[in-house]
This record gives C-alpha cells, sequence and structure tokens, in this order.
C-alpha cells in the first residue's frame, strides 16, 4: 500500500480497518525523512527509536480499544510532527537557538499531551526560525530548511520545518504556532493546509514564548479535513493556561461537510500594492469558486487594518524581550564559559546564544517599553490594537467569512531578504492583523504562481469560527485538486 | 529629633502572605526547606510554563487592604516589571504598578514621642499591590561562586506604600507595629520579620524647619527587625542633616542598612537605578472585584485590634494599657479569649497573660505562638488560685514555669510536685508557734506596734513549709497567738 | 524618530546584550528603520480610544489553594549548567 499517497484522515480510517498499524505508518515516513531531509532541512530532531516504540505503544491502545468494540479517536495511529519550540517530556526542545541547544524539557506541552492523550504517534521536531521570529527559517541556528517545490527558495516561517515536512510527504500531520502569520505563512510557500485558531483555544503551557498575547499553536495537514480533525485532538480548555477559554467545543471534523455557504467578503486591504498579480488572480478565481458553490461574494474593506504591522512589531518585540529574559544562562541552556562575574555571565551568555534576528527584536522591544517611550509606542500599539479589533468586528457584522491572500508574494529566494530586515517584516502584511485581533483564520493552496510555486489563500472569521473556515475550504478542495499536488510531480525536490 | 530639621519618611512595607501554595504555582509556601525542594518548572521560570494566579492571594490582598482601611479597585491588572537578577528566574517580576487591587487606607495609632508624650497619630496608605517574592543567593565562603535556592521565589508577597506622613523614628515604628498588629489579625501573615516574611524599606528626606519643600529622599533597604527600622531612620536623618550642614547636596539613592555596623551603606544612585519597562503581563488576565465579593470578603475580615481592644475595655472592665497588650498580637488575644471559656476571673487571667506569661516568654526569647499549653489549662490554674488549692505565687512561678516546660495540666503539676496549699490550722499552728519561739526579737518588735514584721514572719512560715502554707491562714494564727 | 549609537548601547545594557562595536553603525540605522516604520502609528487619531491589553474578554482566571504538589528537584537540576547540591551554581554576584 503506497501510505505516502494517503490523507491523515485516510491513514488513520486504514488503521481503524486495521489494514495499517501505527508501526507501519510510522516506519513509512521515517523512511521518507531518512531518504529526503539531506535535501530539505525539515527536521531538528528524529530519533527513530523513539518514535517507533511510541507508534508500538500507540498500537497496543489501538488494538486495546478495537478488541473492546470502542470508537477510535479520529487520528488513532497517525503520526505528527512537532515544531521545535514545544516543549516534549525528555526530548530535547530548542526552538532552533543556540541557548538552548541542550535543553531537555521535564514537562509535556498540553498540546502534546492532548495530541497523545488521541493516540497521535510524535515523529520529531521541526525547525523552525529561532524563537519563532522570521517569515523564513533562515534564522534557525541549526540548519537551513528548503522549500520542497524549489530548494533554492524558502518554506516560509517560523514553522517552515513542519510546512515543508508536510509538503514534502514526510509527515501526514505537523504542528506549528502562529504569532504573526508563521503558520499561514509557510503554509501558503509550501502549498499544504494550515489553520491559526482563535487566541485561546489551544493552550499555550509547554509553548516557549515568543509573544504571549499573540502566540497560538495550530495544525498543518494537506487537506482541511486533516486540520480540522488534528484541531480537534489538541484544543480544549487547560488550568494551566489562564488565557485558555473555559468552554465545550464541537468537533470540527465531524462538521468538516457541513458547508454552510457563507456570505464572502474580499478584503481589500490585502489585494493592493506589494501583492502579486498570480496571487490576485488566485483571489479573484477563488472567489468565482465560492460563487459558482452559491456563496456571496462581496468586496469589503478595513482600512484601520493598516496599523496592524506596525502594532504587531511593536507589541510582539516588547512582550518578546520580556518573555527571553528568562535565557541567561543560570538554570538551564547555554552558558558562556569564563564569565569574571553574573552580570558578565548574563552578557556573554545571551550575546553568544541569541542570533541576529532575535537579538533585533529584543532591542526593538526593550525600546519601545522603555520609560519615555512606553506611551508614544507601546500604548499607542494597544490602541491600534482596539482599532482593528473594532474593525473586524464590523466587518464580521456584514460578512462571515474574509478572503484575502495568505502572503503578498509566494516563496521568496533563500538570501534574498536576509539582509533587509524591514522587507522581510513586509512578508507578514496579510496574516499579522488576524493574530491583533485573536481571531481564527486559514491559509489553504489557491493555485500556483507562473514559476510553479504554490499561492496561498487565507480566510478570515470571526472568534470561534474555525469550523466555518475549515468546512469552507473543505469545500473549495472538494472542487480543486491544488492540495493534492505534490513537489514531486511538479518537478520539485525528488 | 534633629536640631533645625524636619524629617519625612514614608514606607514600604513587604508582607509575605500565608497562603498553603505559591502565588502562580501549586508548590508549598514555606519558610525554609532544603534548597529547591519547594520549586517547580513555573516558579523557574522554564521554557514555555504559564502563571496561573491563587485565588486566595487575591482574597488575602484584599483582606490587607479592608484591614488598613483601603478601598477596593473594580478591576486589577498583574504586570510585568523586568530587570535581571539572580533571584529572578524569569528576569521579571510579576506585580501590579499601574491597577493594583487595594488603594488609599489609613491607619490610626497611637505612639509616644521622644518627650515621652502619648500622641495621636495617623497614616495614610497610598496602595497595596500584589506580587511576587524572589529567591535567595547564597553566597559562598570562597567568594568564587553564588548558590542559588528558589524556594521563596514566587511566594505571594503584598507591597503596602504609605504617604510620607511620619516625621519620627517613634511614630514611624509604632505605625509599623500598628500595621504588622492589623496584618496578622486579618491572618494574611504571620508577619515574622526574623524570617523575612515582614521587612520594611525607609523613605527618608529632611528639610529645614518650617520649609514646605521636600528634601530629597533616600530609599534604606534590608531593615529585618523594629529596632532596625529605629536606628535606621536615627542614623540616616543624622547623616543626612551632617551632609547639608557641610555644604553637601543629598543624592537620591537606594542605601542598604547594616544592622550590625548601625550604618547604612549606598547600593545605587537614581541614575544607575533600572528602567523596569512595566507592561500588562499577557499571561494573566485582570481581575474584577465585584460588590458581591467584596462584601464576602469584608464579611469574613476578622475583628481588627482597635475594635477588639475598645470591646476589652468596654466588656471586660479592664484598664486601657492591659488591653493594649492583650490586643498587640492575635495569639495574646484568642488565647486570652479561649481562657475567659473556663474561667470567670477575667482580671487575673489578663494579670497572668500579660505579666507573668509574657515575661517567660521574653525571658526565653520565644514566641506567643510557641506557649505549649491551653487557655483551658491557665484557666485551671487560675481557678485552682482562687478555690485555695494553691496559693498564687507558687502558681506564677513554680506552675506558670513547669506548664512552659511542658510538664502537664496545673492539676497534675501541682499533684506530682506536691505543691498543694496546707490549710489545716492544728498543722499549721505547730509551725507558727515554732516560728514565734524561734524568733524572739522580731516577735518583741511587733508587739511594740511594728506591723510590718509579720511578713518576716510569714517567710520563716513559708521556708518551713516550702511555700505551701495558705498565708491567710497563717495571719490569722499570727494575729491570734500574738495578742 | 532618530535612533543614536547611545540609545542603542543603552537599550542593550538593558536587554543584556553585547552589541560590537564594529555592528554598531549598521544595528543603529536599522533600529532606527523599524521605528520609523513603527512611527506610522504616530499619525492616527488614538484621542478617546482605550488600549487593549487583553483581547479576550476573560476575568478572574483563579485557581483554588489547594494541597501543595512537590516537584523533582533532581529533574529541575537537571538541565543546570553548574550546580552544587540542590543549588543552581553562578558565577559570584557582584553588586
Amino acid at each position: 500500500m503506497n501510505i505516502l499517497g494517503l490523507s491523515a484522515i485516510e491513514i488513520a480510517e486504514k488503521i481503524a480497518a486495521k489494514e495499517l498499524t501505527a508501526v507501519e505508518v510510522t516506519r513509512a515516513y521515517l523512511d521518507v525523512i531518512s531518504q529526503t531531509d539531506d535535501a530539505i532541512n525539515a527536521w531538528l530532531y528524529v530519533d527513530d527509536a523513539y518514535a517507533l516504540n511510541n507508534a508500538e505503544k500507540v498500537q497496543k491502545e489501538i488494538d486495546s480499544l478495537l478488541s473492546q468494540g470502542k470508537k477510535l479517536p479520529a487520528l488513532a495511529g497517525v503520526p505528527v510532527g512537532i515544531k521545535d519550540n514545544m516543549c516534549v517530556n525528555s526530548v530535547k526542545t530548542t526552538c532552533a537557538s543556540k541557548i538552548l541547544y541542550n535543553f531537555v524539557p521535564p514537562y509535556d506541552a498540553t498540546a502534546i499531551k492532548n495530541a497523545q492523550k488521541n493516540l497521535m504517534v510524535i515523529l520529531g521536531k521541526t525547525n523552525m526560525d529561532e524563537f519563532a521570529m522570521g517569515s523564513s527559517t533562515e534564522h534557525s541556528a541549526f540548519k537551513q530548511t528548503k522549500n520542497p517545490w524549489n530548494t533554492r527558495c524558502v518554506p516560509g516561517g517560523s514553522s517552515g520545518g513542519s510546512a515543508a515536512a508536510v509538503a514534502a510527504l514526510q509527515a501526514p500531520l505537523a504542528l506549528g504556532s502562529d504569532t504573526g502569520g508563521s503558520i499561514r505563512q509557510p503554509a501558503a510557500f509550501c502549498g499544504v493546509t494550515g489553520l491559526k485558531p482563535t487566541y485561546g483555544t489551544v493552550s499555550r503551557y509547554g509553548l516557549v514564548a515568543f509573544a504571549s498575547s499573540l502566540d497560538q499553536i495550530g495544525p498543518f495537514a494537506k487537506d482541511a479535513a486533516g486540520c480540522a480533525a488534528l484541531f480537534d485532538a489538541i484544543k480544549g480548555h487547560d488550568e494551566k493556561d489562564s488565557t485558555s477559554y473555559k468552554m465545550e467545543y464541537e468537533s470540527s471534523y465531524e462538521e468538516i461537510d457541513n458547508f454552510k455557504k457563507p456570505t464572502i467578503g474580499i478584503l481589500t486591504e490585502y489585494m493592493g500594492e506589494g501583492v502579486t498579480n498570480d496571487i490576485k488572480q488566485a483571489v479573484i478565481d477563488a472567489k468565482a469558486k465560492y460563487e459558482s458553490l452559491g456563496c456571496d461574494v462581496i468586496e469589503i474593506s478595513i482600512p484601520v487594518l493598516t496599523l496592524a504591522l506596525p502594532a504587531y512589531y511593536i507589541l510582539s518585540s516588547a512582550e518578546a524581550s520580556s518573555n527571553l529574559s528568562r535565557f541567561d544562562g543560570v538554570r538551564y541552556g547555554y552558558r558562556s564559559e569564563g564569565a569574571d562575574d553574573l552580570q558578565d555571565l548574563y552578557i556573554r551568555s545571551r550575546s553568544e546564544g541569541f542570533g541576529t534576528e532575535v537579538k533585533r527584536r529584543i532591542m526593538l522591544g526593550t525600546f519601545t517599553l522603555c520609560s519615555g517611550y512606553y506611551d508614544e509606542y507601546y500604548n499607542k500599539a494597544l490602541k491600534a490594537r482596539s482599532l482593528v479589533v473594532k474593525g473586524y468586528e464590523d466587518a464580521f457584522s456584514k460578512v462571515d467569512i474574509l478572503l484575502c491572500p495568505a502572503t503578498p508574494t509566494t516563496a521568496f529566494k533563500i538570501g534574498e531578504k536576509t539582509d533587509d530586515a524591514m522587507s522581510m517584516y513586509l512578508a507578514d502584511l496579510c496574516t499579522v492583523s488576524v493574530n491583533i485581533a485573536g481571531l481564527p483564520a486559514i491559509s489553504f493552496p489557491g493555485g500556483f504562481d507562473e514559476s510553479g510555486l504554490p499561492i496561498g489563500l487565507q480566510l478570515i472569521g470571526s472568534k470561534f469560527s474555525e469550523s466555518l473556515l475549515l468546512s469552507t475550504v473543505n469545500a473549495f478542495q472538494n472542487e480543486t485538486n491544488y492540495h493534492k499536488a505534490c513537489p514531486a510531480e511538479k518537478g520539485g525536490a525528488k | 529629633m534633629l536640631k533645625g530639621y524636619d524629617i519625612t519618611i514614608g514606607l514600604e512595607v513587604h508582607c509575605e502572605l500565608n497562603t498553603q501554595t505559591k502565588v502562580f504555582c501549586n508548590c508549598k509556601n514555606e519558610f525554609g526547606g532544603e534548597p529547591n525542594t519547594h520549586t517547580c518548572p513555573v516558579c523557574l521560570g522554564m521554557p514555555g510554563m504559564l502563571p496561573v494566579l491563587n485565588k486566595q492571594a487575591v482574597e488575602k490582598c484584599i483582606l490587607a487592604g479592608f484591614a488598613t482601611g483601603c478601598s477596593i479597585n473594580d478591576i486589577a491588572h498583574m504586570d510585568r516589571k523586568n530587570y535581571f537578577y539572580p533571584d529572578s528566574p524569569k528576569a521579571y517580576q510579576i506585580s501590579q504598578l499601574y491597577h493594583p487591587l487595594c488603594s488609599e487606607g489609613l491607619i490610626k495609632f497611637s505612639f509616644t514621642d521622644d518627650e515621652g508624650t502619648e500622641q495621636q497619630s495617623q497614616v495614610r496608605i497610598e496602595r497595596i499591590h500584589l506580587e511576587e517574592d524572589a529567591g535567595k543567593s547564597i553566597h559562598d565562603a570562597w567568594g568564587k561562586s553564588s548558590l542559588l535556592d528558589f524556594n521563596r521565589c514566587g511566594v505571594p508577597l503584598i507591597e503596602i506604600v504609605t504617604y510620607p506622613d511620619m516625621t519620627s523614628a517613634e511614630q514611624t515604628c509604632a505605625f509599623f507595629e500598628a500595621l504588622r498588629a492589623r496584618l496578622r489579625f486579618a491572618g494574611v501573615s504571620d508577619c515574622k520579620m526574623q524570617e523575612g516574611s515582614l521587612r520594611a524599606d525607609v523613605n527618608l528626606s529632611i528639610k529645614p524647619v518650617g520649609s514646605d519643600t521636600l528634601g530629597t529622599r533616600t530609599e534604606m533597604k534590608n531593615l529585618n527587625s523594629v529596632k532596625a527600622i529605629y536606628r535606621a531612620i536615627k542614623s540616616e536623618a543624622k547623616r543626612q542633616a551632617e551632609e547639608l550642614s557641610q555644604g553637601k547636596r543629598i543624592i537620591q539613592e537606594t542605601r542598604r542598612w547594616d544592622d550590625n555596623k548601625g550604618r547604612s551603606l549606598r547600593m545605587r544612585s537614581k541614575e544607575e537605578a533600572n528602567d523596569y519597562r512595566y507592561f500588562p503581563d499577557p499571561d494573566l488576565a485582570p481581575i474584577a472585584v465585584d460588590e458581591e465579593w467584596k462584601n464576602e470578603l469584608r464579611k469574613s475580615l476578622p475583628e481588627m485590634p482597635a475594635e477588639k481592644m475598645k470591646k476589652y475595655m468596654d466588656e471586660f472592665a479592664l484598664p486601657e494599657y492591659d488591653c493594649g497588650i492583650l490586643t498587640s498580637d492575635p495569639d495574646i488575644s484568642s488565647f486570652f479569649e479561649a481562657a475567659l471559656n473556663h474561667t470567670k476571673n477575667i482580671k487575673s487571667v489578663s494579670n497572668f497573660i500579660m505579666v507573668d506569661m509574657l515575661r517567660i516568654i521574653k525571658e526565653t526569647e520565644m514566641e506567643f505562638s510557641d506557649v505549649c499549653f491551653s487557655p483551658a489549662d491557665l484557666a485551671q490554674l487560675i481557678n485552682l488560685v482562687d478555690t485555695g488549692v494553691i496559693n498564687i505565687s507558687t502558681a506564677k512561678t513554680t506552675v506558670l514555669e513547669a506548664m512552659f516546660a511542658g510538664e502537664g495540666s496545673p492539676d497534675a503539676i501541682i499533684e506530682s510536685k506536691g505543691l498543694k496549699q496546707m490549710g489545716n490550722e492544728d498543722e499549721l499552728l505547730k509551725i507558727v508557734q515554732e516560728v514565734i519561739a524561734e524568733n524572739p526579737t522580731p516577735v518583741q518588735q511587733y508587739k511594740e506596734g511594728k506591723q510590718q514584721v509579720i511578713g518576716f514572719l510569714m517567710g520563716q512560715v513559708m521556708k518551713k513549709t516550702q511555700g505551701k502554707a495558705k498565708p491567710d491562714t497563717v495571719i490569722e494564727l499570727f494575729k491570734k497567738e500574738l495578742i | 524618530m532618530a535612533v543614536t549609537k547611545e540609545q542603542v548601547k543603552y537599550i542593550a545594557s538593558l536587554a543584556k546584550l553585547e552589541i560590537d562595536e564594529k555592528d554598531l553603525d549598521a544595528f543603529t540605522k536599522e533600529m532606527e528603520q523599524i521605528i520609523e516604520f513603527a512611527d506610522s502609528l504616530n499619525t492616527i487619531d488614538t484621542e478617546g480610544i482605550a488600549p487593549t491589553a487583553h483581547i479576550q474578554g476573560i476575568e478572574n482566571v483563579l485557581r483554588p489553594d489547594s494541597t501543595p504538589v512537590q516537584f523533582d528537584t533532581e529533574k529541575l537540576l537537571s538541565n543546570a549548567p553548574e550546580k552544587v547540591d540542590t543549588c543552581f551554581s553562578v558565577p559570584k554576584v557582584v553588586e
């Protein structure tokens, strides 16, 4: 059986039907990783024995449940790749940073625990921009992940490893985190589907914080159905995270075929300057597709969204400057040798342990919180945040869902933007406002540009509208084949 | 008093709350312990860990607010105060800057000024906010490295900030004692200064007498006893006056008090002070205190010492001074009140506690809470005196000391030590007659009208009876025999 | 607004980072560029708009003060670069 040709849901169905075992599936993906990852570099840490051992345990549970005639969790036995900023008990968790090069957490992130409870198999840890700061995975301290569609291009970031792994069929599913687009942008660049859930639906406990008020864990899959099932597996209230919503959730996976023909607004702010024509055309094509499916599609404008990008860089950097202060070489992680005294130890460990982009953000954040600048920058950004929240609220009183590009361009060349921080920041143009407002949004394949690179479209919904977003993408994917395309078939990395 | 200058003093008092667990994690909140055995990934600031606020800590902060006459704010936020320090694992302290839980309180108290005059006074509280305590650095003997113990890290702490309403060391110490008593009566902290659960920073400035403009202030840290506060104020006021008299300027700075050397040393100037970059902690939701919650807590607030004192004076007809002592410490007042359930002799309970028990406690350097016998035991002892089973001096010395030594209940101690009073007239008559025979001179003096000699003769009887003779009976017998 | 090298050095000292003298010019320029971008927020009228520090509208997320839980101290110290018994060890603290 060609395991790699199956979607995550199909794998789970075959395992439930005893046509496949978790061990066989895990071994198949481990084989792909060992064969292809020299070219892609999607993974930071894969331990075959660990993964297979887990797969065996999971299979035993599956067998036991099946023998009792019980229903399996939707993704039982399916392997999943984990972005390396999520703590897995006793497994190295580095955030692709030298400062955590040897850190082994004695605890699991809640999202990981939830995935394990749902009998999923942890395959390994994927590469990322250091501390999730970046849009290209070029800021990893350890390796450069390549875009499986064109290895001279970046996979996007910061969850570039997770996106590339799913695109390269090294994993059927992966978890990423999205602070300003870090799931949606790499999903777009790599031609896969990625969901950024409503802030507070997936616990952040055990996710190494970048910007606490914006960070959210979410799923990658080839299709919306896989994302829905993985989102179901990891979401839910967690008393260890004070920002986790205390509520009961419906299953998004069970709602996946319940296409509600939502009213769609095309967000004009993200259809202007800086967005390539190929991408604009893909949005227009998607509009036509949804109209043919019975949706009303109108144009809608939220002018305050222009504030989102500067507000995002101020807020995320300010929070990061504080969150990353704990990396000081004292209790864990990298410690510089030969420091004379403690101050010296702090400065050396941090200066040697952090990469340039991380330092840049810490500096920017420290600056905007300083007395004298707080009101001018940080507090102003909080006010801009109020306006963005209000802007979206108004829009969602008119339409159910917003449609726009996930990124202004397709994947750019490795090295193209590394010398220009500002141009890299503009790659997040279409995604950051969603985090500022704490909303859910999904990025999904909507075609290819003239050079054959995937184009990502984005649907944005109101709070807790994940099921609507996922079913709406599912309806699109029932009518299109973009999400089924493989880099190998298109002449990408072999 | 400082010649030619007025002193202006404000306090920042830190008080550890006596919750079971820490403020943001489930670690034990307890003084001491093997280093780092009361820690977890959250209070060690490990990657990905998140704080979850302890409800009891919030409630105790609010109770402290009620105990000090503060208003409780409808909305409070937790903020991050950013600074690198080895005992602060996250390199930020979760505290409250912009929206504290409590604001604008007032404490009334009395004190004796340096001329011995009793003064009525009041100090305004600016705010009380909730935060987390830091860990401890232990400096090793050879000075090469420091060791870090985070057991205290994350213990809930409230900071009580006063307005600069105090003008002398005497007044400041009396205010501090009044505040401490209120915090203890409110049940929010044990306020043990020697264990650091209550600490004070003193802000002090001086200005020429009559001037309206405040002088430049300094902040003194590390004041671990009331005596240290007193000495530090005296010393710092003197230092500032000397600087000014030499034509120097006072520099706004933080100073560390060295109680052994009796002087303060400069820690850092204002210019070197950190920019703490406070901002709202995104990990913690705002705290909303509605009227219902406030009322519930207000109702649960135990009686404050001032109210208790008034009650003691009114209901028990005890002198003001005695009531002041009985209400200076919740352990004392609850012991007092509990003892009253077992005896009717209020005055005697009060005397035993404030004179005899406190004497022994002071002599043995213990705390009232360390007393190992029950209020019922004390009441029993008093009842045994009142019914003539033992005499009062034996009760206050031999029996009470044995009770402190944990030798058992009063009746058991009296039994085992054979301390029962001799009230048998025939037996005592023999001894009285012996004493009269052995002391012809005093007897003669007594007969000549020197009444006070009876005390000497009584002493002789007590000697022969190991103090067990019932004094009233002995005096009666002497009077009869010596007519 | 313009950013000076002195400001960059001061910010670095607060953040416990060291910026190489040779990178200082470039870093300062880059900071200035980003700050200028952030300055675009100053074009908006925020009069009467409340800052949103928490977007969720959740309040009073509190846990009960229940029985303390003990964590394995050895595990907590297992990542320590240096330790002595159950203490983390660092070079001497100079005040």
